[in-house]
């Protein structure tokens, strides 16, 4: 009835006509959608712009699950081994593929069997293909309460597919263990025929390959139902302690999957119609939204399986993050964990093994029991050491509450912006700055009230600006932080480096520095305080001791920022001479503007008045004082810091890659710095160069 | 082609530098633009800009063929700042290497600074790196990188030029 109703009439000869009556450069268009709207509009069939063409390039039909089984394409039974390793191989690579930021339509979902497991009647690969969608629901459950992602990290979407809803986590583990089971009675079985025909058998190539794949199929469904596993036990947050053991199984399994991955069904890289048995690329073509094709390509095995060992191996790490008490330590483990770049997965894991803001167990109360300890151990407030002030005046004690509840958000939003891909983290530090300097404001009169209640208490120590100080040390460790992730993501121009490392060197160090040693001389005084109490007689003897003890925790956090600061003075100084020498590549004049490009690049500094932000005109009278200076006097200068940053890591304790690596970087610059201070190179047209490749922050110099 | 003089044209290294004039070079803005992107852009992409910021749009001539171009826009961004954008900027590959591109972009900052921009930004893959030395060589720094920014999963970095 309807079609009678629809008449099709072809109006290109009207259109093209009508379109005479327009002049050059007039166009018709209806008020609310003008050339803005028409620009993210896409041009129906043209195969660059329209996804759904991809789909009727070729003569190939594509064809869903159903339709492929009734056409006879698809089958569902009598599997070789080669095919289900070849299978799994993919599909692993598939689930990868996604983890990197693509969509689940253009990925897992292209194996059409997971479309429909229960119709699957090999029951190997219809437990791998359930287990595979438990996984995808659990990784995109932990992704998305986690909250750590952005468009370019995770696509949640799972396009109205179920996720074998009607298998239950535990269902779909044991329908892979009675693989498993299986799969292994058969390897004994042949390995007990081979070993009655004994030396016939040796030669028989056949029965070698058949107990090779029988091992390799087995590895893949005991990888697949470990790592399934996991997962659960970290989106429970239950049970973390099986998690090493599991992890471990898991590594084993990949290992065998690693070396028999040329045992399956390789896939066809030129015949997409044929890319492995099962697989549709297309399938969901039309289910794309209606942008531009963004192009997939499925990661190969080889780097599927790498992502996953690497996987495994910072999943090991971020469990660490549970027995970790000191709050310190926890910000550092969040912040060195992200510096390693990690995956979208294990960020999310590790927001849920300790997200505050989103989770409990622990919770924010637990957080701020730890911070309380923190800061006990950092500066010893005496309304925190000494337990007699709080129970006596309540005033004072639900000050201190109030503190620390005050900073429970912006701490805890704090671990969740490391959760972030380190580009977004950058931004996010910079409203972190505003959070903290709002933070600072109210901590300044907190401590100003409590130190005046303390007084009237009568207390032996004052309070001071205890907290305030606590505050001003992370504020000064986000600032230095903020400009260092500028170096990790190389956003700066080698001509802007000068005033960079100057404002490390001369300010954020510096500000990082005085906020500990106030720390240290609070602790020393509060130790003294005790030991003045316990004997009056051994007071002197005691303190000296005390403060010995107590600052041996400092001192490696000392030593290592006392390094940096002299690194960084280091390069301040040797890019003044290389100016004075004129070998830097300068930008155009014309637009070029310092002292506009400087207040930008320190704009996120702004918002906080303790420490307030050093003006430009401070950076230019140092380096108009340089200027005027023989070069050879500033790269002495220089390689007088370098010097002292590596006598500094050479005291440090212990044995870690970091401080190695800084030592050798302080080494190597010590040199460099002499050479080009007793004139080497000084002719040279060669700008010099910048290695970042020993640290992300603190270059070897090179020149030629 | 009309009086030089109505079109501020200038001439430097035998290169014709001309103001966008009329839909009848759009063709040719097209086909010098589209080789070099790695994502297409629809008609009324080109058309939104230069219909809307024509004295924004330049064209670097090469006798009668065209053998440059650059397309900009200039609006207020979050309310506060009036910033410039880079869309497009193209050569020839035959021609590269005149600083034909460093003009182009040059007589654009131009414009732009003089409707009082007050900063000027634009995108480029991170591996680009003659259009990162051409730009950071004009004082444009690289403000912030965007993650998997292009349909290719390539990082990309916002360059900025701050006039203000």
């Amino acid at each position: 009835m309807e079609e009678k109703e629809t008449e099709t009439v072809d109006i290109t000869q009207p259109f093209l006509d009508a379109v005479k009556s327009l002049t050059l450069g007039e166009l018709l268009h209806d008020p609310s959608f003008g050339l803005f709207e028409a620009m993210s509009a896409i041009e129906m069939m043209d195969p660059k712009m329209d996804a759904g063409m991809i789909c009727n390039k070729g003569k190939r039909t594509i064809m869903n699950f159903d339709q492929a089984v009734e056409a006879n394409k698809l089958k569902l039974d009598d599997f070789s081994m080669k095919e289900l390793i070849g299978i799994t191989d993919t599909t692993i690579s598939c689930l990868v593929t996604w983890l990197e930021g693509h969509s689940l339509a253009q990925t897992v979902f292209t194996n059409l069997y997971l479309h429909k497991p229960s119709a699957i009647g090999n029951k190997y690969l219809k437990a791998i293909s359930v287990v595979t969608l438990k996984q995808v629901d659990v990784i995109e459950e932990c992704v998305s309460k986690a909250g750590v992602f952005e468009e370019e990290d995770f696509q949640p979407s799972v396009y109205g597919y179920n996720l074998a809803a009607s298998f239950s986590d535990s269902k779909a583990s044991s329908m892979l263990r009675e693989c498993e089971d299986e799969i292994q009675k058969n390897e004994k079985r042949l390995k007990s025929q081979r070993s009655q025909m004994n030396g016939l058998a040796a030669g028989d190539t056949d029965a070698n390959t058949e107990l090779e794949e029988i091992s390799a199929l087995s590895a893949r469904l005991k990888f697949l139902r470990n790592l399934h596993s996991l997962l659960l036990h970290v989106w429970k947050r239950d049970n973390l302690n099986e998690c090493p053991k599991l992890i471990s199984v898991c590594q084993e399994s990949l290992a065998v999957m690693q070396k028999s991955a040329n045992l399956g069904v390789q896939r066809d890289l030129q015949d997409t119609g044929n890319f492995m048995i099962g697989f549709e690329l297309y399938v969901n073509q039309r289910l794309l939204p209606p942008t531009f094709p963004r192009s997939t390509r499925i990661k190969s095995v080889e780097e599927a399986f790498s992502y996953m060992d690497a996987f495994l191996q910072r999943t090991k790490t971020i469990l660490k993050v549970t027995t970790i008490q000191n709050f310190h330590s926890i910000l550092e483990f969040f912040n060195t964990f992200s510096g390693s770049q990690p995956c979208v997965l294990s960020r999310s894991l590790l927001q849920l093994l300790y997200g505050p803001l989103r989770f409990k167990k622990p919770g924010l109360e637990d957080m701020i029991e730890s911070m309380k300890e923190s800061v006990k151990g950092f500066i010893a407030p005496p309304v925190l050491t000494n337990k007699t002030i709080c129970s006596q005046n309540r005033e004072i004690s639900e000050c201190v509450e109030m503190f620390f509840d005050r900073c429970a958000n912006p701490f805890a939003s704090l671990l969740m912006t490391c959760g972030h891909n380190r580009a977004r983290q950058r931004d996010r530090l910079a409203h972190m700055l505003e959070e903290f300097a709002n933070l600072q404001y109210e901590t300044e009169r907190i401590d100003a009230y409590i130190h005046s209640l303390c007084q009237v208490d009568g207390g032996v120590r004052q309070h001071g600006n205890c907290f305030s100080n606590w505050i001003l040390y992370h504020i000064s460790k986000l600032m230095i932080r903020y400009v260092l992730t500028g170096f990790e993501l190389e956003l700066y121009s080698v001509h802007e480096f000068a005033y960079i490392y100057w404002y490390l060197y001369e300010f954020l160090y510096g500000w990082l520095l005085s906020s500990l040693s106030r720390a240290e001389a609070y602790v020393a005084e509060a130790e003294a305080s005790t030991n003045c109490e316990k004997s009056g007689k051994k007071a002197s003897k005691n303190r000296a001791k005390g403060n010995k003890s107590k600052s041996k925790a400092y001192t490696k956090e000392i030593l290592l920022i006392q390094a940096e600061q002299h690194l960084a003075g280091g390069y301040f100084k040797v890019m003044m001479g290389f100016m004075n020498d004129k070998r830097l590549p300068l930008p155009h004049k014309e637009f070029d503007n310092e002292s506009v490009r400087y207040r930008h690049r320190f704009a996120a500094f702004a918002s906080i008045h303790n420490p307030s932000p050093v003006h430009y005109l401070q950076y230019k009278s140092i380096s108009d004082i340089s200027a005027v200076q023989p070069s050879v006097n500033l790269f002495v200068a220089a390689a007088r810091s370098f010097h002292q940053a590596r006598q500094y890591l050479e005291v440090i304790p212990g044995a870690e890659k970091e401080v190695a690596e800084l030592l050798k970087i302080a080494k190597t610059n010590f040199v460099v710095v002499k050479l080009l201070a007793s004139g080497h190179t000084k002719e040279s047209v060669h700008p010099p160069e910048f290695d970042f490749s020993v640290d992300p922050h603190f270059p070897i110099i090179k020149v030629k | 082609m009309v009086s030089s003089e109505e079109n501020e044209s200038t001439v430097s290294d035998g290169i014709r530098y001309i103001s966008y004039e009329s839909e009848s070079q759009m063709p040719g803005i097209m086909k010098l633009i589209q080789k070099d992107l790695s994502e297409p852009y629809s008609i009324y992409t080109y058309r939104y800009f230069i219909h809307n910021w024509p004295k924004l749009c330049f064209l670097a001539m090469d006798g009668e063929e065209m053998v440059g171009a650059i397309v900009c826009k200039l609006d207020v961004h979050k309310q506060i700042n009036k910033r410039g954008y880079i869309a497009m900027l193209a050569v020839d590959e035959r021609q590269r290497r005149r600083k034909i591109g460093s003009t182009l972009v040059l007589k654009s900052i131009r414009a732009m600074a003089e409707e009082d921009a007050d900063e000027i930004v634009l995108e480029t893959e991170i591996t680009n790196k003659s259009a990162l030395r051409l730009y950071e060589n004009l004082g444009f720094v690289r403000d912030k990188r965007l993650f998997r920014y292009y349909l290719n999963g390539v990082d990309a970095l916002r360059l900025k030029l701050w006039l203000k």
